[in-house]
Order: C-alpha cells, then sequence, then structure tokens
C-alpha cells in the first residue's frame, strides 16, 4: 500500500484487448478529497475502461489504479469499501424489490441491520422512491431503474462516488437531481468522478475536468480555466461585404489556423490560442485583402474549445 | 483473532449473504417451489399411480423404491439445469453483475455462494423425493420394511446431485448464455453420457468414467435388478455394472473438477 492519500489515483494506465488496438494509451490521473470531476470523451475513448479498471472489473494490462493509495487490483475488497459506482447500465433483479436489494448491498457493506432499514428509508428519498420500497423493480420505468442504481452507489454513504454515465434514461427533473446529488457529495468533502458524454452535463456540475480522446488524457484542467482556454482559441471576424466559400477557404490555409467555418455572414476562425499567431492571422488577412469590418479573439465556449481538442469527427453532445 | 481469521470470518459472512441472496431470488422467482412440486408431483405420482388405477405394488417395500427411483436421475438433471445453468452467466448476459462485482467481496465468495444456492434446491428436492417414496413405503408396506440400503442410496443421490450440478456450475462459468449452458448441461448428461455410455458397454469396455453409468449406483445400491430405467439417465443396456467405490469416487471427482474448473474460469473471467 502507498501513503498517497489522493482518493483516485491512476498511473500509465494501459489497456489493451489481445492484440488489438491501446484503449486506454497510459492515462494518469489524481482526484483530490472533495473534489467533482467530469471525465469527457465521445463514445468508445476509454471511459468505460478506465471506470471499470478502477473498480476492479477489467485488469489493466500496465499502470496501477489506486484508491485511497491501496491498489485496486491487489486489495479489492480493502479499496471499493470507500467506493459507490453506477457502470454503464447495469441489469437489474427485475423480480426483486428495492429493499431486498438494498438490503443485500448494505451487508456486504457491513451495515447492521437497523443501520440497513433507517439508510433504505433516506435514500429512496433522495431518489425519489420512497413509494415504491416494496414494489418489484421490474416494474419500474428506465429512469426509476436508473435513480434506484444511483440510490444502491450512494447506499453506503462512501467517501467516493464514481459514475458512469449517470444521466442516461432521466428526465429533465431525474438529471437536475442528479446534479444537485453530486454537487451535495461534492460539499460533503467525497470525491466524484463522473464520466459523460455530455458536456453541459459536465460543465454544470464538476470543478474539473479531464477530456479523453482515443486513450488518451488531452486536457485536465478546472472548468473555468477551461472556459478561459476556450474563449482564447477562437476569433469571431465579420466582414464589410459578406464572402463566399473559396473566401472561407482561404482564411483556413493561413498558418496557425486550424479551422475556419461560416458564422452569421462572418467567420470563426480556430486556432492555438497564442497572441503572436493572432497576430499573424490578422496580418495575413490584412495581405490577402479580406474586407474585415470586426476581428475579435477570445470568444468561443465549451463546445469549440472539445471540438478543438478532439477533433469534429467525434459526436459530442 | 489475527488477520486471516479476519478474513477468513468475513469471507464466510459474504458466503452466507450470497446464499441468502440467492435463494431470495430462488424464491421470488417461484423456481424454488417449483422444483419441489415437480418432485412431490412425481414422487406421488410413482407411489399413487398404481392403486389409483387398480394396479399392484411391488412385493417389497425394496422393490417399491427401485422403482420410484428410476426417475430421480432425471430429476436431478432437471432441477440442477434450472437453478445451476444461469447461476454465473446470467451474471454477464443480464449485466447484474455491474452491481454485483464492484462491491468490497471477494468474488471467490460470490462464486462460492453462488454454488451453494445452486446446491441447496437440488439437495432439496431429491430429500423431498426421497421422504415422500419412504412415506409412501411406510404407509403400503409398514415401518418394518422400509429399506437400510434407502439412506445409502439417498446419500449417492446427494453425491450424484452434487456432482450434475457442479458440471452445469461449469458450463455456466463461461458460456455467454444462460440457455445455452443449461441446455448443454443438460443434453450432455442426459443424451451425450447415456450415448457413450451405450457405445462402449457394446464395444465390451466399461464405461466407469461416464457420470451418468456411476449414478446407476443410486439404484444398484438397493440390490434389485428388475428396473427398466437408469436413474442416471435414458434406458438401461449395459450389461456391466459399476463399482462402488469406483462409481463414487468418479462422481466425487466430477463434483470437484465442475466445481473448481467453473471457479477459476468464473475468477478470470471479466465484464469487458
Amino acid at each position: 500500500m502507498s501513503s498517497s492519500n489522493y482518493p483516485i489515483e491512476i498511473t500509465d494506465l494501459v489497456k489493451q484487448y489481445g492484440k488489438g488496438p491501446k484503449v486506454l494509451q497510459g492515462i494518469s490521473m489524481k482526484i483530490d478529497k472533495g473534489e467533482i470531476v467530469g471525465y469527457l470523451g465521445p463514445n468508445g475513448s476509454g471511459k468505460t475502461t478506465t471506470i471499470k479498471t478502477l473498480t476492479n472489473l477489467i485488469k489493466p494490462t500496465a499502470g496501477t489504479v489506486k484508491i485511497k493509495g491501496i491498489d485496486v487490483q491487489k486489495y479489492p475488497k480493502k479499496a471499493l469499501k470507500y467506493v459507490g459506482a453506477l457502470i454503464e447500465v447495469p441489469g437489474v433483479y427485475d423480480y426483486l424489490t428495492p429493499r431486498e436489494l438494498l438490503t443485500y448491498f448494505g451487508g456486504v457493506y457491513g451495515m447492521n441491520k437497523k443501520d440497513i432499514e433507517e439508510r433504505i428509508v433516506e435514500v429512496l428519498k433522495e431518489v425519489k422512491l420512497s413509494r415504491s420500497v416494496d414494489d418489484k423493480v421490474g416494474s419500474f420505468s428506465t429512469g426509476m431503474q436508473r435513480r434506484l442504481m444511483i440510490a444502491k452507489a450512494i447506499f453506503h454513504d462512501p467517501e467516493i462516488l464514481i459514475l458512469d454515465e449517470p444521466v442516461i434514461g432521466l428526465d429533465p427533473k431525474g438529471i437536475k437531481e442528479v446534479r444537485e446529488l453530486v454537487r451535495r457529495f461534492g460539499a460533503q468533502g467525497k470525491s466524484v468522478l463522473m464520466s459523460s458524454h455530455l458536456l453541459s452535463e459536465v460543465s454544470e456540475t464538476c470543478d474539473r475536468v479531464i477530456f479523453l480522446n482515443n486513450g488518451k488524457i488531452v486536457e485536465d484542467d478546472t472548468i473555468e480555466s477551461i472556459r478561459d482556454k476556450a474563449s482564447a482559441r477562437r476569433i469571431d471576424v465579420s466582414f464589410t461585404k459578406p464572402q463566399n466559400d473559396r473566401s472561407i477557404k482561404g482564411i483556413a490555409s493561413i498558418v496557425g489556423v486550424t479551422r475556419a467555418e461560416r458564422n452569421n455572414g462572418g467567420a470563426s476562425i480556430y486556432y492555438d490560442g497564442k497572441p503572436a499567431t493572432s497576430q499573424i492571422i490578422l496580418k495575413e488577412m490584412m495581405t490577402a485583402g479580406y474586407p474585415l469590418y470586426s476581428f475579435t479573439p477570445g470568444s468561443g465556449g465549451l463546445e469549440q474549445f472539445y471540438i478543438s481538442i478532439m477533433g469534429d469527427e467525434r459526436g459530442v453532445s | 483473532m489475527g488477520n486471516f481469521e479476519n478474513d477468513a470470518m468475513d469471507d464466510a459472512h459474504n458466503i452466507w449473504l450470497t446464499v441468502k441472496f440467492e435463494m431470495r431470488k430462488h424464491f421470488r422467482r417461484r423456481r424454488f417451489i417449483m422444483a419441489v412440486g415437480i418432485s412431490l408431483f412425481i414422487a406421488l405420482i410413482f407411489s399413487f399411480l398404481p392403486f389409483m388405477v387398480g394396479g399392484d405394488f411391488p412385493d417389497t417395500g425394496i422393490a417399491f423404491f427401485n422403482n420410484n427411483l428410476g426417475f430421480v436421475g432425471m430429476l436431478i438433471v432437471i432441477v440442477a439445469a434450472i437453478f445451476a445453468g444461469d447461476v454465473i452467466s446470467s451474471e454477464f448476459e443480464k449485466k447484474t453483475g455491474l452491481l454485483l462485482f464492484p462491491t468490497p467481496q471477494r468474488r471467490g465468495t460470490i462464486l462460492v455462494g453462488k454454488f451453494i444456492a445452486a446446491l441447496i434446491p437440488v439437495l432439496l428436492s431429491v430429500g423431498v423425493y426421497y421422504l415422500i417414496t419412504s412415506i409412501s413405503v411406510v404407509i403400503i408396506y409398514g415401518f418394518a420394511d422400509l429399506p437400510i440400503e434407502a439412506l445409502y442410496s439417498f446419500l449417492i443421490a446427494l453425491l450424484y446431485s452434487t456432482s450434475i450440478v457442479s458440471v452445469i456450475y461449469f458450463f455456466s462459468s463461461f458460456m455467454k448464455r444462460s440457455i445455452t449452458s443449461s441446455l448443454v448441461g443438460f443434453f450432455l448428461i442426459m443424451m451425450i453420457f447415456p450415448i457413450i455410455s451405450m457405445i462402449m458397454n457394446a464395444a465390451g469396455v466399461e464405461p466407469w468414467f461416464i457420470l451418468t453409468y456411476s449414478g446407476d449406483l443410486i439404484t444398484n445400491v438397493l440390490d434389485v435388478t428388475t428396473e427398466n430405467f437408469r436413474p442416471g439417465g435414458g434406458m438401461r443396456e449395459e450389461l456391466s455394472e459399476p463399482d462402488m467405490l469406483l462409481g463414487l469416487i468418479m462422481m466425487a471427482g466430477y463434483a470437484l473438477a465442475g466445481s473448481v474448473g467453473g471457479f477459476v474460469l468464473a475468477m478470470r473471467r471479466r465484464m469487458e
């Protein structure tokens, strides 16, 4: 065991299935106490693989995964005591009731009968399932089943919560409730790792975002910093007269421009965010005779940032 | 207590929790009632149908036992296929393992608990079958005609049940679909084994290593030679009879190989 105090610490994690491509290519991250971290990436980027490794569902090809300094692969029983997890869309035991399901898991987490009974009332109230405590899970809607799985994840009041796409299947009200629940967790000094392909979800809920693409971490920063970076990587320009597609393509070919696209009679230009590059782009456009009316570096949002680092061929909502 | 004792106690507690949880699932799915109901029904049919249609009962209690036990092998396989066929594969097929496995308990304790919980209903079904048959013997022939060999037969049937559950548990540990592991286990035991046994007998070679052949000990121990059906399943066709010690060793061997093999494969299986 290590002396590390990080609730979650991943070091050089590699996962390769057989001789196929590496799903995770040596990722490392540390999540501190009380942090709510969004793990963002398109489908197939390796988010669920990371989470499955963290919860000992799969073995890494290389690297280590630690929960509160405990190696999950070596001591899963000790490490997973601190973790509440919701992974993918788990199956449910249709013929059991929430009470029966939670009673079993409470026992597994070492809770006594009295605590289990009290906690069932608390968590089912929290996920708005109090009235269905003795109904069969098979009769639940998708959203209700999802809320029950969240209840199971938080049932033993874990120090670390790992949620894989937690809002799938939830209606807007349910999404809002999960957001509030996650924030409450963070406010209690607990750590949350929440994977999502929903940028809005992560930006609304998390303090920090880790962007994953093709098994590599491509960005890891606080939401505020990423918002700053996002605004710093786009220049919005407008023209005194409309420009055709050829002109826009001409902008895209300027050195330092990563992409240019038409935008409300003007154009959005993406670049590396450095002031020197922005100066070069302005100079080149003036030289080329573009009828510039305005040139505004520092615009853009998280979506543009996401696209600029992931490439626009990978889906994100 | 030391760490080892604490760990062992904790593991035993987790096995117990899993057994309770699985048994609750059996009850909720009404499987348990169904299995015991089948045993009860078949045992009663064997016991009282001859009387109801105006036929005669065998001359002795032991012969009555022998007739009734002709079906017990099939009963064991049917009930084992119901309870052991999906014991592991369903956790992967239905993704319920995503709830069950990322918890602070050794996967081994879950697997042991599941094995025990699959075995209990099979043993209980066999118990019910023998109980009804014994009660019938007492009613029809009197307590004095209840043979001690029936107890030996019962113990052999319990060992045979364990070996059958182990074989099906083994298939469940690596097959993707629960229905496949149930069917493969069922047909292996009810068809493939008897066919191999028959071919070997026809070739004049004793099929001592075939599980269903050892299963014949369930009735052979009664030492009555009038049966038409093999308790292991299928028609009686062989000339040879299993040796008691070798048969018991083979059953124990299948039980050990099936359960340990299934355990090892399930331990290695990942939710990918």
